[in-house]
């Protein structure tokens, strides 16, 4: 390079300038993207992405064979024909600039927030022995970036001047402070996993605000590359719709792993909220009595009884007779699912006793019905967890129980066959196969 | 108590509850479609050539249709605004000057809507100097201090106002089965006045700025893609509200005012010639119609503007944001309100060479941002699995060409440039 010291260097300065060939002086293509490292400090420039002139396609030059870079008009490169496409032999897959960061948002850890990138700022760093390397060392979001993008830099910084008396002043963000949301690899579409190191210093409430500004897929990569804790922590924050959001796009065995981490009234409000499928795919990931205790504290209609009591049951009246009901029974003897016990009830269903039909077949026939129920009844509320109705039925040994409303009246049975399925899903899965 | 609960386990109550929570940007982003100058080209139609052109609304359904369908994908499957898709995948100069020009455009478009406003309150007997002004302020305290679910309701309730366009028809007792033969039968006539009322018609109902404010208002409201089936009902919901209002103001000159031969420029005359043919009632409904479409656009569309622009080069933008958070986007909104503001309240303003430069504008940008719209929504690594399917494809880029081609024809005779 021609000059010894240290200097610097926009993107917009180099991007679609013409490579040129060292050996033949001719014309390769336009400089249309640069490859770096992110295993240092700072990433490294490893080479140049050449769009090729006359067609499409896309070659890589790695960057010891790139001469000259620095004086804005052209940029020289040793191309040896037939060595189009040199990949690299690293494990760690370099990330391409302009398509990670030109116009994308970046999260800005030293303000707390995104802000879109309008240039990248380079350094040329001469001091070296042998070839020169180049880093990305700023990234400038300022209103003098954008009027350079737009080739308008020039002419405002004179306005500016006249004005104000000063130079306009660039607005950087050091790369220690910088936060990639996506980025770009250069196989194109694979996504690298991010690295969110530099996210850890930032308060959860915080990250939550960064999170609502980002679009759907860097936030959810973004927030797959915090811990678990962190991302509970930062999901805590995100208003109710936005949390729903974004569990049901993450993955189960994550989704699962954040919510091990969250106060347990948190995540059984965020659970209730998910959709059945996202619920249960979720339950597969969490340790059982966790499970269960979710399932306990769930306020959804879908873990009380009323959602799988049987509305089929058979009746009676205390006026009736054996007789009378033994010939109902007969009746209803396949419609009901179970006719075992039969409810004696009042006009408006409320539920004043239980006959077997044991007692009725070792009753006379004559026998009021009044004379033989038994007023002291088991019977569970509507909305009682599933899980407090199986304890009931192992304490007590029944085969099923009436489900009664606020107002004692019946609104269906239980059977404990019903009641254990739906606390031991497994079991009900193991019996069918 | 055991009633709700079952009702709220009927999968039919549930659609309905998801339905009212993700509803909205549909609906108020087609009623802000028929602002001050969307009423104003409806009541000139129809003051003009009676029902005859009742058909574009017809094909202007569509366009809408398609257009803020994908708006609403694309907003659900990205959680990006339009100005962010732009900027990431256009570059910056392309956004620039898009901006650029919807900025100017709509500045123009805010001082129509303070227009529409102090034409509705002079019929209604209140002066410009009172009503604008007093109408501004109102419009930033809503937007500025209130917050979005606040302002979000009172827009609903604004787009329900419309429907006094259904009354002032009524009142004005048109031929029903006349309409019925002039919406199945396009007649087409061959002078360029009526081409420009055709082209008018369609261009008014897909502004370009409404696609931006379409797909962040989706955002805003955080709608889950699982819950897209019913955002495609709060769209299509929104859009035939926009044709019905559309429709009834047509017919309501078109009954009155056409058939008695009376010739209108602006929507404040329709209103002043519906009194001695409708009488004052009708009158007064029409004005107080255009005052509350007038006013509601004169919110939603400096806060759109400011929104987008923000978007698009990187500031804070958000009505649920402090103005400490958010400064670049409260100055802008701010100002915009206030150059519209200013604009008409200036004596003997150039209105209508401001109105027909807007309009330029919008024809210019509007196959910008429709062709954007296709290359992106078409994109795999942004749309995933949501990209438009080959029918979409035919129906969207058929609007882009139709759209565009107006677009050009307007630009080129319609203007009178």
């Amino acid at each position: 390079m021609a000059s010894d010291i240290v200097n610097f260097i926009f993107l917009s300065d180099i991007l679609n300038l013409s490579v040129i060939n060292v050996y033949d002086g001719k014309k390769i293509g336009y400089l249309h993207d640069l490859s770096a490292t992110t295993n240092q400090v700072f990433p490294k420039i490893t080479g140049i992405i050449v769009k090729v002139k006359d067609s499409n396609g896309e070659i890589f030059i790695p960057w010891s064979k790139v001469k000259n870079l620095s004086n804005r008009k052209s940029i020289t490169v040793e191309h040896v024909l037939g060595v189009l496409e040199e990949r690299f032999a690293s494990t760690d897959p370099d990330i391409l600039l302009k398509k990670t960061f030109l116009d994308k948002q970046i999260i800005s850890t030293s303000g707390n927030k995104v802000v879109r990138v309008n240039d990248l700022h380079l350094l040329i760093d001469n001091t070296s022995k042998g070839n020169s390397n180049l880093w990305l060392v700023h990234i400038d979001i300022g209103v003098k970036g954008l009027l350079r993008r737009l080739g308008w830099e020039k002419l405002f910084n004179a306005i500016f001047k006249w004005i104000i008396a000063r130079d306009m002043k660039d607005k950087f963000v050091s790369w220690k402070f910088v936060q990639p949301t996506a980025t770009a690899n250069i196989y194109g579409s694979v996504q690298l996993k991010i690295d969110s190191s530099k996210l850890s210093e930032i308060h959860p409430a915080d990250l939550a605000d960064i999170l609502e500004d980002l679009g759907i897929d860097e936030r959810i990569s973004l927030l797959e590359s915090l811990s678990f804790q962190t991302a509970a922590a930062t999901l805590q924050e995100m208003p109710l719709k936005l949390r729903i959001q974004i569990s049901e796009t993450l993955e189960a065995s994550r989704l699962s792993g954040i919510i091990n981490e969250m106060p347990m009234d948190e995540a059984v409000d965020l659970f209730d909220e998910l959709s059945p499928e996202c619920r249960l795919s979720a339950y597969a990931f969490l340790p059982s009595e966790k499970v269960i205790e979710l399932k306990e504290l769930s306020k959804l209609s879908i873990f009380s009884v009323g959602s799988i009591m049987n509305t089929d049951f058979i009746t009676a009246k205390e006026t009736q007779t054996v007789k009378e009901l033994l010939d109902i029974l007969k009746a209803e003897r396949n419609k009901a699912e179970l006719i075992y016990y039969i409810y004696v009830v009042e006009n408006d269903d409320i539920l004043k006793g239980v006959v077997t039909i044991r007692e009725l077949l070792s009753s006379r026939p004559e026998t009021q019905i009044a004379d033989i129920m038994n007023k002291n009844i088991i019977s569970v509320e509507i909305d009682t967890n599933i899980k407090r109705v199986a304890q009931i039925f192992f304490k007590y040994n029944f085969i099923a129980i009436p489900v009664v409303d606020n107002d004692r009246r019946i609104q269906g049975i239980i059977t404990s066959r019903d009641a254990f399925e739906s606390v031991f899903p497994e079991m009900k899965k193991e019996s069918e196969s | 108590m055991n009633f709700l609960k079952q009702v709220k386990t009927q999968p039919a109550f549930r659609n309905l509850l998801i339905f009212f929570s993700v509803v909205g940007p549909g609906i108020i982003t087609g009623s802000v479609d028929n602002d001050a100058g969307g009423i104003t080209t409806y009541s000139v139609a129809g003051a003009t050539y009676g029902y005859r052109l009742l058909w574009t609304l017809i094909p202007s359904f569509i366009a809408l249709l398609t257009v803020q369908e994908m708006n609403a994908r694309m907003g659900i499957v990205t959680g990006k605004g339009l100005a962010d898709l732009i900027r990431e995948n256009f570059g910056v100069k392309i956004t620039f000057y898009i901006f650029i020009c919807l900025l100017i455009a709509d500045i123009g478009n805010t001082a129509t809507e303070f227009a529409g406003v102090a034409g509705s309150m002079m019929v209604l007997g209140v002066s410009k100097y009172i009503s604008v002004p007093l109408a501004a302020i109102a419009v930033w305290i809503l937007v500025v201090k209130g917050n979005y679910k606040i302002s979000e309701k009172i827009f609903l309730i604004f787009s329900v106002f419309l429907l006094s366009y259904v009354v002032s028809a009524i009142l004005a007792k048109p031929d029903w089965s006349e309409i019925g033969k002039a919406i199945i039968t396009p007649s087409i006539q061959w002078d360029g006045a009526y081409i420009s009322t055709v082209l008018g018609l369609v261009g008014t109902t897909v502004a370009p700025w409404m696609q931006f404010y379409m797909q962040s208002s989706v955002i805003e409201k955080g709608i889950k893609i699982g819950d897209y089936k019913f955002t495609i009902w709060d769209v299509v919901i929104g859009c035939i509200a926009t044709i019905v209002v559309a429709f009834f103001i047509i017919v309501s000159c078109a009954a009155t005012l056409h058939v008695n031969g009376v010739q209108i420029g602006e929507a404040k005359d329709a209103a002043l010639a519906l009194k001695p043919l409708a009488g004052v009632l009708a009158s007064e409904v029409f004005a107080f119609g255009l005052f509350v479409a007038s006013v509601f656009s004169a919110a939603i569309l400096p806060l759109a503007t400011a929104f987008y622009v923000c978007e698009a080069f990187g500031f804070e933008a958000g009505i649920d944001k402090k103005f400490s958070e958010a400064p670049q986007f409260y100055t802008l909104f701010s100002l915009i309100i206030l150059v519209g503001v200013v604009i008409i309240l200036i004596p003997n303003a150039p209105l209508i060479t401001i109105t027909i430069w807007t309009q330029v504008l919008n024809a210019i940008l509007l196959p910008v941002v429709l062709i954007c719209m296709m290359i992106i929504v078409n994109k795999t690594e942004i749309m995933e699995g949501y990209t438009n399917n080959k029918f979409q494809n035919i129906i969207g880029w058929g609007t882009s060409i139709i759209l565009i081609i107006l677009s050009a024809i307007l630009l080129f005779f319609g203007s009178g440039l």
